[in-house]
């Protein structure tokens, strides 16, 4: 039996099923995006830092705009060729729109790049640095060496051999005159030789993923074997039974207390590892935990952020005088800030902030705006050929290292910088799917819609319709996207 | 669907129409595959009863922690939860006693179970799926593929979920809310957050919600643009009715849980701070977030759908009922016109109710008293609904078979449920009784005696029509007593417990507060007792379900009940294509006790009687029947 | 316009032929919205620059960058997804969806700036109970 209406439209509702379906699934999109937006109003009007104004770089998103614009009427002209019977022209419509679509998902991929690049750091006092990572050392890694013991919790279900992927060297062909990207002093050490340890009983044992589940499996049996103890003395009505040593049989067949962790010692060079802050529970001079509850012994190396400034943003600095910027960046740059402090007040009184912002900036100075008087940014570039001293420097444009102890927060401009910026990402990103998908929708119909043409075209101008009608809703959550992210 | 299904009726279609139809297709493409909306009513209606089973055994672990805190698991539960396998208990109660984590899971996972993989699924998506194209006489759902999409989006949701009991750190632990900051935080240091059952909680909720909307696409197109000749609004049978409003509450209120799905699950595994505040310490330690977000926004937009959900979860119940009440008290549907309205006032108004849940944030006075508003605004409707059901009985010539016991205890169930809902409308008294067991109590009476009665009821009523055999009546009163009885001695007890102020979440069931509520402590055993007899109490209906469906004797009647909406018009079962006859409707849709006539009922699909005539009414335009090709 | 989704001119429009001079008519008006959207783009860009109303919350420019956002939208709604020669269903869901969209926004904002004063006697009460 065959569907009724899936082409011709009901005489009553005076609608196809395709297409009362796509309205009612935009209605749904409405509210998705709906609840998205409720959210960034919700979050805006709500924050309690300032919210980011002007940050995104006009010019991406801007193209993005008129590039999805033509593409709605590129879409909307499709369908009229169908209509008029024109394929070639339907056909050509049609591969604009989805070329649209590629150009739109090519700038996104572009401006995200370059969000996951750029950093901020947070000091104790609220001051904030802007910047790049400095790529000589450690970046942002904690530098961790002499790792001559392990430790592995045998409760922890997801304790693993996850450490050993923290491996690092010293990279001997490190030049510290060198500004070129993967120029670095140490470097991960990807799927490195076994490690070889001595456990607590004196065996030497290559490190592998199956011996540490037989540890796991060995605790855990040990544990059950006590605790069936006692449910078989509950089962059989005894009350108050009291749980018995977990034991184990070691070397030679004795029972003994099982340990909940495990330390190996390690045999031959000591380890180096090279470890995001994140990836830790805590740490100190002379020991890492990770999440899963695996510690190392050994030397902390440096755990300084080693960082390249281009911003400096002291709106919330407990005291601007005082900031703690001032002690990496030396009483040269405190002073051009202040100077240029006082010029953009006294230019804010006197001019039209809106419109100048760009100006406000010493010439010199590249970079985009970053709409506050407070802020004043300057040169980004890495040129001192000299510097390979990671000591505090007091020259703008050198690397400096940040003191973690110093630091508040501190992250790359991702959803986790703050709340603009992860609003920014999740609906952008979510609408970037909504292209990707809405694209491919339209490549299938236009690279196999000819048979659709010669047998039922009604259909295909139905399909293309319908497509159509969801690409222009992707355009048109973009008009609203662009205003609220980029412009206001 | 080739017009070969068209021919086969002809000769032989009351018996066996599963074998003897399109025989083209493979096994897999007919009951895995499927696009026919019966096969994915039934693979619904499968998956929702396990689920349902699962949630059910999840609680009486938790009521045996209630009851008896601290001690060690009797053997039947500790074999009940064997169906996790032997890993699971090992670690997460090693000396048989249920640990506070694992009552935290269970909580969590019972409410989000039994809401989004059960009570839904079987009471919408089952129901809905079989019933409602048979109801409006269509030959399946608009889009079939897309049905059938959604059913196997639905499977992974709750594979995820069920599979999220096994990561290393267990399934979620926050309750089925899953407020934040708790779920973003809770495991924030284990070391892959995505494989954490909190975020897969989020990820299975996310392909959750996307089944839910293509199936309420799929829903409102059918009735909407696949209804029979003559099906015109006012003739559409109540339950369809109410399944539209569902799909459209479905339709309009997910897609901000899946937003706030995504913003928890960015929070989760991207760092972000959406519903994190500045300075959150956790653990005794600062959260390494930028902060700035805040919590309510979370609350908000889970209950801007959760509200509504509410409805989504007893709309099926009342719609079953308004079925299965009409065909066995042989009286029209009381009312029919103001069940329409009321359940479309309903679906309106269940969008502007949703912070009532959220009185103890700190809302003011203007904007609770909004709410508050709105919420005793909302019982309105539901009033009517209800009413207009017992109003039906009234003078009726009541039949009290097995789907009927049912929905009688339907009426007082939901009512007390509902009543008992009244003063949680109001500000004042919400704030003393929030998270006590008064709100257990009361939402359960609304969906457990409430909903999953009725539900029993439809699985009863339309049995035969899907399998065309009929369950056990004797079964089904061992069923329906014990279930009725239990089911009151669990939550009643509830209400008392909760005015006493006993916290919802207590693992131990609040001995560990012997100088308060030591005077109402006893109740914790009635309760659990009367949960594990409720146990007992459904393996009949396990034995019927099964026994009926592999031995159960054919029935001969297609329409068993005299019932008058056109899902009966069928052969039994419905083949591929549904219907014979051209499905008409030529009058409304409960017609029972109808002048001109020698039956007590005049089904929908009838031909126009005499007196109908001489009142003016015409017969449709009808296409003559297709002719018997026993070519193929 | 004509109507391509009514069943009468579904019908008509099958006879093409005599259509094409109409289609030429929505082409242009296609390219006349088109050039709409971008000149409204443009506006918009300005809009964020302009010194209007407040200074310091550019709720002004917010206000004038959404109100031309609501306009560009209207256009593509009406005419580019043809709601303008829609059926009434059409605008019946999405009249409750837009409903639905306000009231979420508006009432989570409303309960936002709502809060229960903080009542300063709280604590000292509290502190002469905990420090007897």
């Amino acid at each position: 039996m065959e569907i009724p209406y899936t082409v011709k439209p009901r005489p009553d509702t005076g609608l196809a099923n395709p297409k009362l379906g796509i309205w009612l699934f935009l209605a749904s999109e409405v509210m998705l995006f709906g609840g998205l937006f409720s959210a960034y109003i919700f979050l805006r009007v709500g924050a309690d830092f300032e919210w980011p104004f002007h940050d995104l770089i006009v010019w991406p998103g801007l193209t993005n705009t008129f590039v999805l614009i033509a593409s709605s009427v590129t879409v909307v002209m499709a369908w009229v060729s169908l209509k008029m019977k024109k394929y070639g022209r339907y056909k050509m419509y049609m591969s604009i729109t989805i070329l649209c679509a590629m150009i739109f998902m090519g700038l996104k991929s572009y401006e995200y790049a370059g969000k996951f690049k750029h950093y901020g750091v947070t000091l104790k006092d609220g001051s904030i640095l802007e910047g790049h990572l400095g790529h000589h050392a450690q970046g942002d890694k904690i530098v961790f060496g002499e790792v001559k013991a392990l430790t592995f919790s045998l409760t922890n279900r997801s304790a693993d051999l996850r450490v050993l992927d923290f491996r690092a060297e010293k990279n001997p062909a490190f030049d510290p005159h060198s500004t070129a990207e993967g120029n670095h002093l140490y470097h991960p050490v990807h799927g490195g030789p076994p490690v070889k340890v001595r456990t607590p009983e004196g065996d030497e044992v290559e490190l592998t993923a199956s011996w540490l589940k037989a540890q796991h499996k060995a605790y855990a049996e040990a544990k059950e074997a006590s605790y069936k103890f006692v449910r078989d003395k509950m089962d059989a009505g005894e009350k108050d039974v009291k749980l018995p040593e977990i034991q184990v049989k070691n070397k030679q067949g004795l029972l003994v207390k099982a340990e909940p962790s495990i330390t190996v010692e390690i045999v031959g060079e000591p380890l180096l590892l090279l470890v995001d802050e994140r990836d830790l529970l805590s740490y100190d001079k002379n020991t890492l935990t990770f999440r899963e509850e695996t510690k190392a012994g050994g030397r902390l190396v440096t755990d300084a952020i080693e960082f390249i400034p281009d911003c400096i943003d002291l709106r919330r600095a407990e005291n601007m005088e005082q900031s703690l910027a001032w002690k990496y960046l030396g009483e040269d740059m405190r002073q051009k800030f202040f100077t240029s402090r006082e010029a953009s007040i006294k230019d804010l009184t006197e001019r039209k902030p809106w419109l100048f912002k760009h100006e406000k900036i010493d010439p010199a100075d590249r970079g985009k705006s970053h709409g506050d008087e407070d802020v004043k940014r300057y040169s980004d570039r890495y040129n001192d050929e000299d510097d390979h001293d990671w000591a505090h420097s007091v020259e703008h444009d050198k690397v400096i290292n940040i003191d973690r102890a110093d630091k508040r927060f501190f992250a790359n401009f991702t959803p986790r910088y703050n709340n603009f910026y992860a609003i920014y990402f999740v609906m952008t990103g979510l609408h970037g799917l909504h292209v990707i998908g809405g694209a491919l929708v339209l490549a299938w119909f236009l690279f196999t819609g000819r048979k659709m043409y010669e047998t039922n075209p009604e259909q295909l101008e139905n399909r293309i319709e319908v497509g159509g009608l969801f690409w222009h809703f992707v355009d048109l959550v973009w008009i609203f996207l662009f205003p609220l992210y980029y412009l206001m | 669907m080739s017009s070969a299904a068209h021919a086969d009726h002809s000769d032989h279609s009351h018996d066996h129409g599963h074998d003897d139809h399109h025989h083209e297709l493979s096994f897999w493409r007919k009951y895995v595959f499927s696009t026919d909306h019966k096969v994915i009513g039934a693979q619904y209606g499968f998956f929702g009863l396990v689920f349902l089973a699962i949630g059910f055994i999840l609680m009486l672990a938790m009521r045996w922690s209630i009851a008896h805190p601290g001690e060690i698991m009797p053997v039947w539960i500790r074999t009940l939860l064997g169906m996790f396998g032997p890993g699971f208990m090992e670690h997460w109660a090693p000396d048989g006693v249920m640990a506070g984590e694992l009552y935290n899971m269970f909580g969590a996972m019972h409410g989000t179970i039994m809401v989004f993989f059960g009570v839904v699924p079987l009471g919408v998506a089952a129901f809905g799926n079989f019933v409602m194209p048979l109801q409006v006489g269509a030959v399946d759902m608009a889009f079939p593929r897309l049905n059938m999409w959604s059913f196997w989006l639905f499977l992974v949701s709750g594979i995820l979920m069920f599979g999220s009991f096994f990561v290393p750190e267990g399934a979620a632990q926050s309750g089925w809310t899953n407020y934040s900051p708790l779920a973003s935080t809770v495991g924030a240091h284990s070391p892959n957050q995505w494989v954490h059952g909190q975020t897969i909680w989020l990820i299975a909720m996310v392909f959750n919600i996307s089944a839910s909307l293509l199936g309420a696409v799929n829903f409102i197109t059918t009735v909407m643009n696949l209804r029979a000749k003559g099906m015109t609004w006012m003739r559409i049978p109540f339950f369809s009715w109410a399944m539209m409003v569902i799909a459209f509450l479905l339709l309009l209120a997910f897609p901000p849980l899946e937003v706030a799905a995504l913003l928890q699950l960015s929070d989760r595994v991207f760092g972000s701070s959406f519903y994190l505040p500045t300075g959150l310490y956790v653990n005794g330690a600062h959260m390494d977030v930028s902060g700035g977000g805040s919590p309510l926004l979370y609350q908000h937009l889970f209950w801007f759908l959760a509200h509504p959900e509410v409805y989504v979860l007893i709309l099926p119940g009342i719609a079953i009922c308004a079925e299965i009440i009409p065909a066995n008290t042989r009286r029209p549907l009381w009312g029919y016109k103001s069940m329409v309205g009321g359940v479309l006032v309903l679906g309106f108004l269940s969008f502007i109710v949703w912070a009532h849940h959220m009185y103890m944030t700190g809302m003011g006075q203007s904007i609770s008293t909004f709410f508050q508003f709105t919420t005793v605004m909302i019982s309105v409707p539901s009033v009517i609904l209800l009413t207009c059901l017992m109003i039906s009985l009234w003078g009726g010539s009541i039949r009290f078979t097995v789907p009927m016991l049912w929905a009688v205890a339907f009426i007082p169930m939901f009512g007390f449920g509902g009543l008992t809902g009244l003063p949680l409308a109001f500000n004042m008294i919400d704030l003393y009784l929030h998270d006590t067991y008064y709100v257990i109590g009361h939402f359960h009476y609304v969906v457990a005696p409430g909903t999953i009665f009725a539900m029993f009821g439809g699985i009863y009523h339309w049995f035969p029509k899907m399998t065309g055999k009929q369950l056990n009546p004797i079964l089904g009163h061992l069923h329906f007593w014990p279930s009725l009885i239990c089911m009151n001695l669990i939550f009643f007890p509830m209400m008392i417990q909760g005015m006493a102020g006993f916290h919802r979440r207590w693992y131990n069931g609040g001995s560990a507060f012997p100088n308060t509520t030591g005077e109402y402590l006893w109740m914790n055993g009635l309760m659990s007792n009367a949960a594990f007899i409720m146990a007992a109490a459904q393996l009949p209906f396990v034995i019927n379900f099964f026994y009926t469906i592999f031995l159960g004797k054919k029935i001969k009647d297609d329409n068993p009940w005299h019932a008058t909406t056109l899902e009966w018009a069928t052969p039994t079962p419905p083949p591929h294509g549904n219907f014979i006859i051209e499905p008409i409707a030529n009058r409304g849709p409960y017609e029972y006790a109808a002048l001109g006539t020698t039956e007590d009922y005049l089904p929908q699909w009838a031909p126009l009687t005499d007196h109908e005539r001489a009142n003016g009414a015409v017969d449709l335009p009808v296409k003559p029947p297709a002719a018997p090709s026993h070519a193929h | 316009m004509a109507d391509h989704a009514s069943p009468s001119t579904a019908a008509h429009s099958d006879a093409h032929g005599h259509d094409d001079h109409d289609w030429n008519a929505h082409i242009k008006t296609y390219m006349k919205v088109g050039a709409i959207l971008f000149g409204g783009t443009v506006l918009t860009v300005a809009a964020a620059f302009l010194p209007i109303f407040d200074l310091h919350h550019r709720a002004g420019n917010l206000t004038l960058g959404l109100l031309i956002a609501t306009v560009k939208c209207t256009f593509v709604a009406l005419i580019f997804m043809h709601l303008k020669n829609e059926k009434k269903l059409i605008y019946k869901f999405l009249l409750f969806t837009v409903i639905f969209f306000g009231v979420m926004l508006f009432l989570i904002l409303s309960a936002q700036h709502d809060p229960i004063p903080l009542d300063p006697t709280h604590n000292m009460v509290h502190h002469t109970i905990t420090h007897p």
